[in-house]
């Protein structure tokens, strides 16, 4: 009886929790498409999310690049510049800049996100926003959303690149591949589809993180415990969202 | 009823208000003409602040009304509600500046946002209303972090009233503030008042202070207004809470509940 009571309560839980994100993620759609906007805050965001998630993105994906190629020389035994290259821009591409890329900005942006706009709750600085007629959709979220999902693909676009190269790398300096070699046959094993969904998920990505940032910010209350709750389920709820959209994008885009 | 009198700026009607089973409101009835400058006094914790969210429209009551300028403003939602907030300029008790923005730009938020003013004349707007709430003008490219809790303070109250609001809200405006810049801030409350013909409702633990700037007192206790009258009246109120709050008296009618 108290087994069901409590199933009974988690499963209501859910539901309300769904319906909740669902009403905010509505109001913050609409205010990203309904004036008044605001290009400094967005642009605000952009440097922040595009520019200085940078070196986390780029030291990232260098070594992913590398490790792929060091696995798929050792998994494959006498492999060539063709199978290697294929690998790694495949690989890269597809799967590992988007995910890895997402994961980490998640980490970076996401809780930034949740940090600021909770402390802003519990100080009353969105109320303080309110009473000067000024939308905390427009003013805090709709900047946000906005920026993530322009500059994930961007990052993403950058993590290929460096997650290629690091591939290369290794094979011309440990492997002795000819770099000439090894980069036609990256360019002739990159996929148009496989790199349009990797940037069709970076999008995604970007909107998943800015939502969750700033959807547990915005309800956090509770003082400084409760932002810091508010950041750590920033970083867990859109990460785990972020795995489960890269599987149903995945499925869209190839599972036939 | 020839002379009916004029039209309430403000007006709560049987206001109630619970957290959970704490009943914080409890049938709060308040009348504030245009142009009047009302003082609500009461203990800590007996629900100042959330009577004015509950005007403000930053919590919902649980029932009874909220009439601003005649007109029911209690189920109003995001945009309607949006002439009704222009009316508005709120200082909160622990000032809410923005601290992602330098002082000037907290102070000049409602121009530029609001008013559309381009940020060069904002600033400068920002800047003067800076000095007359006390502020030194090199503090404007400062952080909100930086400052003193006075000094906060008083970022916020030139925030509340650069816009020239018609209803101004003080929660607490001279609290942390020394005496000498409490009286500087009383005088700029009554001169906002006066010149812009506002109407201002002052939540103050401060008696000399709601002597200073208040037409009128409401006593707010136990959930309800005990007691509403012109300031010169207070001393001689006929309450027992009144007179034990005016005076500070620890023994009386209002229990404290701590022991002794
Ligand atoms: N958001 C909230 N959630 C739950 N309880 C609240 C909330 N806001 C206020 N309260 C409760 O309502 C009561 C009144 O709070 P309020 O802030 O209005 O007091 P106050 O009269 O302004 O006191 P003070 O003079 O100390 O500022 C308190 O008991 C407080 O705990
Ligand atoms: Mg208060």
């Amino acid at each position: 009886m108290g087994l069901l009571r409590a199933l009974g309560r988690s499963v209501i839980n859910l539901f309300a929790v769904t319906g909740r994100i669902g009403i905010f993620t509505g109001n913050a759609v609409f205010h990203c498409f309904s004036p008044p906007f605001f290009p400094r805050l967005i642009g605000q965001q952009m440097v922040e999310i595009g520019f200085y998630s940078l070196p986390v993105v780029g030291l990232t994906a260098i070594f992913t690049g590398m490790v792929l190629a060091l696995q798929s020389f050792s998994g494959f035994g006498f492999a060539g510049e063709s199978t290697i290259a294929n690998v790694v821009v495949w690989g890269i591409t597809r799967e590992l800049g988007p995910v890895l890329a997402g994961l980490m900005v998640a980490g970076r942006i996401g809780a930034a996100m949740a940090a600021e706009i909770g402390t802003m709750r519990v100080t009353e600085q969105i109320d303080a926003l309110t009473t000067l007629s000024t939308n905390p959709y427009k003013y805090l979220v709709a900047p946000r959303l906005i920026a993530a999902v322009a500059m994930m693909p961007l990052l993403v676009l950058v993590a290929d690149i460096i997650g290629v190269m690091g591939g290369f790398i290794v094979s011309i300096y440990d492997f002795g591949f000819n770099p000439m070699t090894y980069l036609r046959s990256t360019w002739d094993n990159l996929e148009f589809i496989g790199f349009i969904s990797g940037i069709v998920k970076a999008a995604v990505f970007g909107f998943l993180i800015a939502l969750m940032g700033t959807y547990h910010g915005y309800n956090s209350k509770g003082g400084s415990q409760g932002v810091g709750q508010a950041t750590t389920n920033a970083v867990v709820s859109s990460s785990i969202l972020l795995l489960l959209f890269n599987f149903i994008i995945t499925a869209i885009f190839f599972a036939t | 009823m020839t002379d009916a009198p004029s039209q309430a700026k403000i007006e709560t009607r049987d206001l109630h208000k619970a957290f959970g089973s704490k009943q914080v409101l409890r049938g709060v009835n308040l009348k504030i003409m245009p142009g009047e400058s009302l003082a609500v006094i009461g203990a800590s914790g007996t629900g100042k602040s959330v009577l004015i969210k509950n005007i403000i429209g930053l919590m919902q009551p649980d029932s009874g009304a909220v009439l601003i300028d005649g007109q029911d403003v209690t189920a109003l939602s995001g945009r309607e509600r949006e002439p009704i907030t222009r009316k508005f300029g709120m200082l909160f008790q622990g000032a809410a500046l923005f601290d992602s923005l330098p002082v000037w730009e907290n102070v000049a938020f409602g121009l530029i946002q609001v008013q559309r003013m381009a940020r060069r004349d904002a600033r400068e707007q920002a800047v003067t209303a800076m000095v007359q709430v006390g502020l030194d003008p090199d503090l404007a490219d400062r952080s909100p972090a930086e400052l003193s809790g006075g000094m906060q303070k008083r970022v916020g109250l030139a925030r509340a009233i650069a816009t020239a609001p018609e209803i101004m809200f003080f929660d607490e405006p001279t609290t942390g503030l020394d005496p000498i810049m409490g009286s500087v801030i009383d005088n700029l409350i009554i001169k906002s008042v006066r010149e812009l013909g506002a109407t201002a409702l002052s939540i103050t633990h401060d008696m000399a202070s709601a002597r200073r700037i208040a037409d009128n007192i409401a006593m707010i206790y136990d959930g309800i207004i005990v007691w509403h009258g012109p300031v010169d009246a207070i001393d001689e109120s006929g309450s027992e809470v009144v007179d034990q709050f005016i005076n500070g008296r620890s023994h009386g009618p209002i229990d404290m509940l701590v022991a002794s």
